[in-house]
């Protein structure tokens, strides 16, 4: 209701405080599962594939690079470098979401075999703790980096448009620092699924 | 977007560039930084979560500082 | 909306943002009129889950079972505490909390409005539905038994539809909401959930993100009406699509805790609505969180020149602490809730047993959200009454330092002491100690404030009306709800007690005795200021003693219940424990007949009572320097602060706000 003009420095500040009260929150949400984890799996864990796991991991470390790039790039005027990093960043994020739902939910989705040379995923849901550990950690975070490609597709369309400049361009770091939010869950999910703890038979 | 304008000058063409830069050499060493602690936890496999713990930490103060400058939530400037 | 051309605040029931009545029924980002939102919908609830306690205390009349057991194992009774438990916890105590946190702190700390007012309103409405959610449990999977209810259900859809869609082209916000209200009803009783249930929450999580986003930060005032009606539309073709429920009808009767593997079951005591009332906890939860980070920046962001740290008043201290609690501890439970349904309904496993999962996790996790929850619930009431003090013994609070810092080590402490609720569980004896110490411990914060209350009246003029009354009461019932919890934090005796009418009695001492005490009196105490006019005192005093009288029959014998060995949570009882249930039950009616005086007060009052003067009690606070009602932006003009919240005795004359000007619509601010 307010009509006071709140400047615009003020207004990001406020933004960017809510905007990590809210990373807060999900640290606490993400957190739960990782309990889940350890207390239903302890140090074993399921066959997964380590090849696709290292380069998904590799695939959203250099999207968050290129996010950085680009953040910085529309911060300092550089809209083409701006538009060049941030579509990279779109693609790599389509590429690890695919990666995650061919090599981890292959088994849900009726795949069979290899996809580029690589095994599909052969754990279901419904494989004891092992399957819904997966499924729920993965799914949780391939939701979130969901919400990041849309995000990243909105903040691209109103960096064309002119909407973000260097005095003002809260919206595109608050699609990086969520972006980056994305991948620091990931460098915890990555050890926790693949690396931590002796292989199982999980059937 | 807000008519209000700020009394902070907007930096000319070359510093701007010149700080853009710097930012972006920041940023690949940064990379580099995690793209070895990755290599470093995916050799480690099987060994004891606390070192692979200590290694996502380690990871996260990267990104953390760097890539989401959380200085900025406290400090008044911008980044 | 509807922001221009105020004649001045009228008193009664159309005040601030809301000029008119429909105001209080669309999207609407006064805090003001949130406040006001948050406070009726809960007091509706708190109605319903009154009428819940006293069903189970008829129940409890006699040593059989009266009300019937036609589902078998007990069904009804279950389900009665369980929908009494969950409607009192997160429809009516953290909501109404919320009322007056969304009310008070900004005007505290001399802000016009939340550091994010969509987002705020966004939080209501988020609640709003999960209320929805929760209450349809009640109703689900009937209608194939019942055509009355299918038709009704039918109607509502229809007429809902109608209204909604009309309310909208039209603009008639009012219409809307009731619409989609309808709308939902209708669509939850057709709806038993079924396994596109677990869709659906992505959808409504996806959604309610979504109604952060649009209504945060591209909305105009009705966008996250359009929203919900969407969101709802999208669940209503889900269930069209989704085939036919798990076939079992009724609420949910897994107790407020909900543990696996019953919850997790699909069986007569886990029917449809558990599935209902975990998406419904999910939802409510978001409601917290987005409501706790709007409050925590306000506070950072927003007070006024002069108001530091040290001059906040305590209210805003609590809320603060509260905050923190809410972030750390509910998206926990909603992480967990995900869980659980998912295991009920892919088939997935993470807490039977049976399949390889691990119940104790659930507790573990519940509990890091639940024990933090139980301060979540009584901080703030906590804070109600440290105003109340203060102001009405004209001292200034004795130990201002510690009260604020001990609210920071409760919350502390909080999140290290869940395990107190596990210790019949099975956990190592290492962890047992180290739990019943760290809740002992917790034990010395709380007492920090109480000594510092009683500190504060000590020798103080102290005004007796009903908040003051009330405030007594919460300190008198606090304290044994306290002392009885400090006895469950030692195991030996917790071994004997656990799960046992002990329990029941401790827990209605700290939320009926603490809380809801606090709360009754903030109603009375801060009346005059939402309202501008004066409640009635006699009826006021009359609400007390009934109350008082009638709190400490019902629960009282409670502990000696615990103490002969009755177990909680059972509808038929041996039959040597009926006089004293009958004494309880007795207590209980009269503390039902007790809401009656206070209802009747806050609806004659509002438009029939004195008018009141914009500083009744002569407090030094914010929120006592602006006219009652205060304008629309709270105070004419940024207030700047000079001294402390409750510095009586330093010569500083409370302004008495009776001749402050009528409330002028405050001029748009010239270009700079
Ligand atoms: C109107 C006065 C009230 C009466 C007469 C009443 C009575 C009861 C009784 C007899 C039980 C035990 C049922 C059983 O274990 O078999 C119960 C449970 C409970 N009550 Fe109340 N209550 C009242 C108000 C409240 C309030 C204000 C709250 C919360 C703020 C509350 C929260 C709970 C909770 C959480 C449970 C536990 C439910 C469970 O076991 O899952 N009650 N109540
Ligand atoms: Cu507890």
């Amino acid at each position: 209701m307010s009509s006071h003009a709140i400047p615009l420095k003020e207004a990001t500040i406020r933004n960017r405080q809510g905007l990590w009260l809210f990373f807060l929150t999900e640290v606490f949400l993400f957190g739960s599962f990782f309990v889940l984890r350890f207390s239903l799996w302890g140090d074993t864990r399921p066959e997964l594939e380590q090849t696709a796991g290292l380069i998904a991991t590799f695939v959203l470390l250099v999207s968050s690079l290129a996010m950085n790039r680009a953040e910085v790039a529309i911060a300092h005027g550089d809209k083409t470098k701006f538009r060049n990093n941030i579509l990279v960043t779109f693609v790599l994020g389509a590429i690890f979401l695919g990666m995650i739902l061919v090599y981890e939910w292959g088994a849900l989705l009726g795949l069979h075999g290899e996809v580029l040379g690589i095994p599909v995923g052969h754990i279901l849901p419904g494989d004891g703790v092992y399957g819904s550990v997966l499924y729920l950690m993965t799914g949780a975070h391939a939701l979130h980096v969901l919400g990041g490609l849309v995000f990243i597709a909105i903040t691209l369309f109103k960096g064309m448009r002119g909407d973000l400049t260097v005095k003002d361009h809260f919206f595109a770091e608050a699609c990086a620092l969520y972006w980056h939010f994305v991948d620091l869950v990931w460098v915890f999910f990555y050890p926790a699924l693949y690396l931590i703890g002796h292989v199982v038979d999980i059937h | 977007m807000s008519e209000e304008q700020h009394e902070t000058v907007t930096p000319d063409a070359e510093t701007l560039a010149a700080r853009l830069q710097e930012k972006l050499t920041q940023g690949i060493y940064v990379f580099l930084g995690l793209a070895a602690l990755t290599l470093l936890e995916a050799g480690l496999v099987g060994s004891s979560t606390i070192v692979m713990m200590l290694v996502g930490i380690a990871k996260a103060a990267l990104i953390i500082n760097y890539f989401m400058h959380i200085s900025s939530v406290w400090s008044e400037d911008d980044h | 909306m509807s922001a221009h051309a105020h004649d001045g605040p009228r008193k009664g029931m159309i005040l601030h943002g809301g000029t008119k009545l429909s105001d209080y029924f669309i999207f609407n980002t006064d805090h003001k009129v949130i406040g006001i939102q948050y406070f009726i919908t809960s007091v509706f609830f708190f109605m319903i889950g009154g009428a819940l306690a006293m069903l189970i205390r008829a129940e409890l009349l006699t040593p059989n079972s009266d009300l019937g057991n036609y589902l078998g194992d007990g069904y009804e009774y279950n389900s009665l505490f369980t929908m009494h438990g969950s409607v009192m916890i997160f429809l009516w105590v953290i909501p109404i909390l919320a009322a007056f946190a969304n009310y008070l702190l900004p005007i505290q700390v001399g802000a016009d409005d939340m550091a994010f007012p969509k987002l705020n309103a966004t939080s209501y409405w988020t609640y709003f539905l999960g209320s929805v959610v929760m209450m349809a449990a009640f109703f689900v999977g009937r209608p194939a038994e019942q055509p009355l209810l299918w038709n009704i259900a039918v109607a509502l859809v229809a007429i809902g539809t109608i209204m909604m869609l009309f309310g909208t082209f039209r603009v008639v916000g009012w219409m809307q909401m009731v619409g989609i209200s309808l709308l939902s009803m209708g669509v939850f009783i057709l709806w038993g959930p079924t396994a596109a249930a677990g869709n659906i929450t992505i959808l409504l999580t996806v959604l309610t993100v979504l109604m952060f986003v649009i209504g945060g930060r591209f909305g105009t005032e009705r966008t996250s009406a359009y929203v919900l009606g969407c969101s709802l539309l999208i669940l209503a073709l889900c269930n069209l699509l989704g085939g036919a429920s798990l076939g079992i009808p009724g609420a949910a009767a897994g107790g407020w805790t909900a543990y696996p593997p019953l919850s997790a079951s699909q069986t007569a005591n886990a029917p449809d609505g558990q599935t209902l009332w975990i998406i419904a906890v999910y939802i409510l939860g978001m409601a917290s969180q987005l409501g706790a980070i709007n409050m925590i920046v306000t506070v950072a962001r927003m007070r006024a020149p002069g108001l530091t740290m040290g001059r906040l008043p305590l209210f805003v201290w609590t809320v603060l602490a509260q905050s923190i609690l809410v972030i750390g501890g509910t998206p926990v439970l909603g992480g967990t809730g995900l869980a659980l349904l998912f295991e009920r309904l892919y088939g997935m496993t993470f807490f039977t047993p049976a399949d390889g999962g691990s119940a104790l996790t659930y507790q573990h996790l519940f509990w890091f959200y639940s024990h933090p929850a139980v301060y979540i619930m009584v901080l703030p009431a906590m804070g109600l009454i440290s105003e109340i003090f203060p102001i009405l013994s004209k001292k200034p609070v004795f130990g201002y330092k510690a009260i604020a810092g001990s609210s920071m080590g409760i919350t502390f402490f909080g999140f290290l002491v869940w395990g107190h609720h596990m210790f019949t569980s099975g956990m190592s004896p290492w962890l047992l100690m180290s739990f019943m110490l760290g809740s002992m411990a917790i034990g010395v914060p709380t007492g920090i404030k109480i000594f510092n209350w009683i500190a504060t009246l000590w020798g103080g003029k102290i005004t007796i009306n009903s908040p003051m009354l009330f405030a007594l009461g919460f300190l008198a019932m606090f304290v044994i709800g306290g002392v009885s919890g400090i006895m469950l934090a030692a195991v030996p005796f917790d071994l004997h007690v656990h799960d046992t009418y002990f329990v029941v009695a401790h827990f209605h001492y700290v939320l009926f005795g603490g809380t809801v005490f606090g709360v009754y009196g903030a109603t009375y105490f801060w009346f005059p200021k939402v309202t501008g006019r004066m409640y009635n005192e006699p009826l006021g005093i009359i609400h007390w003693v009934l109350n008082f009288v009638g709190f400490n029959l019902a629960f009282l014998p409670m502990h000696w219940l615990g103490m002969m060995g009755m177990a909680r949570r059972i509808g038929v009882y041996p039959e040597e424990f009926q006089y004293v249930n009958q004494l309880s039950s007795f207590g209980a009616f009269l503390l039902g007949i007790a809401a009656v005086p206070w209802l009747i007060n806050l609806v004659w009052s509002a438009y029939r009572g004195k008018e009141a003067v914009g500083n009744p009690w002569g407090g030094l606070s914010l929120e006592w320097q602006t006219s009652s009602p205060p304008p629309i932006e709270n105070f004419p003009e940024v207030p700047t602060v000079t001294h402390g919240p409750y510095d009586y005795g330093k010569g500083i004359k409370p302004p008495i706000v009776e001749e402050l000007p009528a409330f002028q619509p405050i001029p748009a601010p010239a270009a700079d």
